[in-house]
């Protein structure tokens, strides 16, 4: 355990300059660069806001501050949690296939362009938070809680990381499993409450009680804890943070074990 | 001490830290499993379980034990296939031994490929960091070299613009300023120094050279045999996977360019063999006739009265052999056919090198030195004692003349190889023979 630490720690110049390669990248030869980081998420915004605000109504909770009730608010919260999730889960395999040719040339350890993606993601996602922030003060919905905000990431991140890692080890050997993931988090992203709320799902426990099982899945819980302190501007509950906190850590420690146990022949692999 | 092993688990190395060895290699094998028909599907991997399976594995290593001494120069050389580069990469330790452990004892550094990893959309600058910190060096070391590495690359103006605007010279350039900064302690290098131009070639050495002076301890992989005999100090000779020979450097390359000819000889005594045969049940002569095929770069000139009807090659034993060896005897037989007799006659030879310079061009002579040529079939020899012309394939041109008539000529028609039966040492295309001598200036008097 502390020496994956230190491993990860000797090598955080290598780990940067990989975040710092695959930012400086992403909207490299276009017009208007990094604006476009801030364009996505408002595009998305404002869609969310026309499909969900006019067509497609659903129940809005009322918000913390006892007033908000916009849906594409509540929506957007959730779906910039996703989007953090679906980043770093996803980022990986990209990344550890794209260092290949490096990795049959020089001797570095396969974890940092790996890490290295999850990290490029928090510049994408901080934009995406600060947007929200903006949003939810320029509604006078704020509170306490937000402080939680930055510990929820940090877990979330620990868990899209170790998921991240075995999907990147699995892929370098058998590509198919991009395709698969695809499918499969397209099948989580509505698996989970986030552009309907929870409540649609709850509501019908007493006629499908196996129904329970949907609050099991981490990526609910994750979106609840977050809309808990964003929107409802209250505490999560100690046990919703615990149950997060285990399955996090020992997603991580899986996909580390997993990922180290096969990077030292992955080079063969690429 | 870095130790790549098979097993997952690393063992005590038993070994003790020898102080003059800087990379012991163990009883290393290496299998590769051939992707000629990779199951990268995951249909394949359920559905495939009864089947054959489908990659088939190849050893690119079948144990090889060596050690490469402290503050040498160490040469791995061998045909393409032969496991050096595989061994290479095991050290740098890119892959991992299928048995068998490698010990390295200090910081290596693999040039295996230079610029690898550039982001073609960042900055040289940025690329200085990205490569600088896959090689393993920290931000301080790249910030304290980064003065160094631009004006080692000469790329001042171009630095702060992307990388995907050099050219393949300034990219490599980069990549190499960035390598030589490493202060590696073991050294590894793949055949990157034969790119660019002469200049940074001449820097590339120099810097090579700088490094071994200072006691850093060296791998190469090259094909130029002659730089193994130059630059290193033992070397190791690979064939399909088994160690062939270990030694001094300049005896394993001797030893394998022997081996080179020979094979080359036997494959060329083969082709003749097979040639001769396939000529004998088609009932065709064996000996060459002028034919068309005898054509050279430009179209046969001449007004025909006598003919080339081939050359041969000759050692000193007047055996005909498929080349001629640098240094050694040799012969050019310029077989000929005349309808008339000819009172007068000049046979002249031009050997052009591969890169169209021509290199010697011998004729027999004019005046009183020209050759009375009677009638019918006959041969011409050019015989020196020792072949002055440098390793490479040549082409030859074969004129006969009278005075300023032509009677036949050939433009480049005739392939010559030249053959190394030792290291080459020297650059050019001919080996200059003389004598050097010392010639001491006698002390001036003080008045």
């Amino acid at each position: 355990m502390t020496q994956s630490l230190r491993d990860v720690w000797q090598y955080r110049g290598l780990i940067g300059n990989f975040a710092n390669r695959e930012i400086k990248g992403k909207y490299k030869g276009s017009l208007l660069g990094s604006a476009w980081s801030l364009i996505n998420p408002l595009a998305t915004l404002a869609t969310y806001s026309l499909v969900f605000g006019f067509i497609l109504r659903f129940p809005t909770p009322v918000a913390g501050n006892g007033s908000l009730t916009n849906f594409p608010i509540y929506l957007f919260t959730a779906l910039v949690v996703w989007n953090f999730f679906h980043a770093v889960t996803t980022g990986g395999m990209g990344s550890l296939v794209g260092a290949g040719p490096l990795l049959r040339k020089i001797h570095f350890p396969p974890f940092a362009p790996v890490i290295g993606s999850a990290l490029a993601v928090l510049n994408q996602t901080a934009i995406e938070f600060g947007l929200l922030f903006i949003v939810y003060v320029l509604v006078w919905n704020i509170g306490w809680t937000f402080l939680m905000v930055p510990v929820l990431l940090f877990m979330l991140a620990a868990f899209a990381l170790g998921l991240g890692m075995v999907l990147a080890i699995v892929n370098a050997r058998f590509r198919d499993v991009a395709y698969i993931v695809t499918v499969l988090l397209g099948l989580l992203f509505y698996a989970s409450p986030i552009i309907y709320p929870i409540s649609l799902v709850t509501d019908q426990y007493d006629a499908h009680p196996w129904l329970r099982a949907y609050e099991y899945n981490p990526i609910t819980s994750y979106v609840e804890a977050f809309r808990d302190v964003l929107w409802d501007l209250e505490f999560p509950g100690w046990g919703r943070l615990a149950y997060l906190a285990v399955v996090s850590f020992v997603m991580l420690v899986v996909g580390w074990t997993f990922f180290q146990r096969r990077a030292a022949d992955v080079s063969e692999d690429l | 001490m870095t130790t790549y092993r098979s097993d997952e688990v690393a063992e005590q190395v038993t070994t003790a830290a020898e102080p003059d060895v800087a990379i012991s290699v163990r009883d290393v094998t290496k299998k590769f499993r051939l992707h000629n028909d990779r199951k990268t599907n995951l249909k394949e991997l359920f559905s495939g379980r009864e089947r054959h399976p489908r990659s088939e594995e190849f050893w690119a290593l079948k144990g090889v034990t060596l050690d490469i001494p402290r503050g040498k120069t160490y040469g791995l050389i061998g045909h393409n296939g032969s496991g050096k580069s595989t061994l290479l990469k095991l050290v740098a330790g890119i892959h991992r031994p299928s048995s068998g452990s490698i010990t390295a004892n200090g910081r290596v550094s693999a040039m295996l490929e230079l610029g690898a990893g550039f982001h073609p959309e960042m900055s040289g600058r940025d690329n200085i960091y990205l490569n600088g910190s896959i090689l393993g060096m920290t931000r301080k070391q790249i910030d304290a070299a980064m003065d160094r590495i631009i004006e080692f690359s000469g790329l001042e103006e171009f630095i702060d613009t992307p990388v995907k605007v050099y050219s393949s010279g300034m990219y490599v350039r980069l990549g190499f300023a960035i390598a030589v900064n490493l202060e590696p302690e073991i050294l590894i290098i793949d055949e990157v120094i034969a790119v660019g131009d002469e200049a940074f070639q001449r820097r590339c050495f120099d810097h090579l050279y700088e490094l071994r002076r200072k006691g850093v301890t060296i791998v190469l992989v090259t094909h130029s045999l002659g730089l193994v005999a130059d630059l290193c100090d033992e070397a190791a000779w690979l064939d399909g996977g088994n160690l062939r020979r270990v030694g001094p450097a300049r005896e394993v390359v001797d030893d394998y360019l022997a081996a080179v000819n020979e094979r080359e000889a036997a494959a060329a005594a083969k082709a003749e063999a097979a040639a001769r045969a396939e000529a004998a049940a088609t009932g065709a002569p064996t000996v060459a006739e002028p034919t068309a095929e005898m054509e050279g770069s430009t179209p046969r000139r001449g007004s025909g009265e006598i003919r080339v009807t081939g050359v041969e090659y000759l050692d000193s034993e007047g055996v005909e052999r498929p080349f001629l060896s640098t240094g050694h005897p040799g012969t050019v037989r310029v077989s000929y056919e005349a309808a008339v007799d000819l009172p007068e006659v000049t046979f002249g030879l031009a050997f052009v090198h591969e890169s169209g310079v021509q290199a010697a061009g011998p004729n027999s002579g004019y005046g009183p030195d020209t050759l009375a040529i009677p009638a019918g079939r006959g041969a011409v020899d050019f015989a020196v004692d020792a072949v002055a012309l440098q390793p490479g394939e040549f082409l030859l041109s074969v004129a006969i003349v009278d005075r300023g008539h032509t009677y036949d000529h050939l433009d480049r028609a005739f392939v010559l190889k030249v053959r190394a039966e030792e290291a080459v040492t020297e650059p050019g295309l001919v080996r200059m023979p003389g004598r050097w001598t010392l010639n001491v200036a006698a002390p001036t008097v003080e008045h």
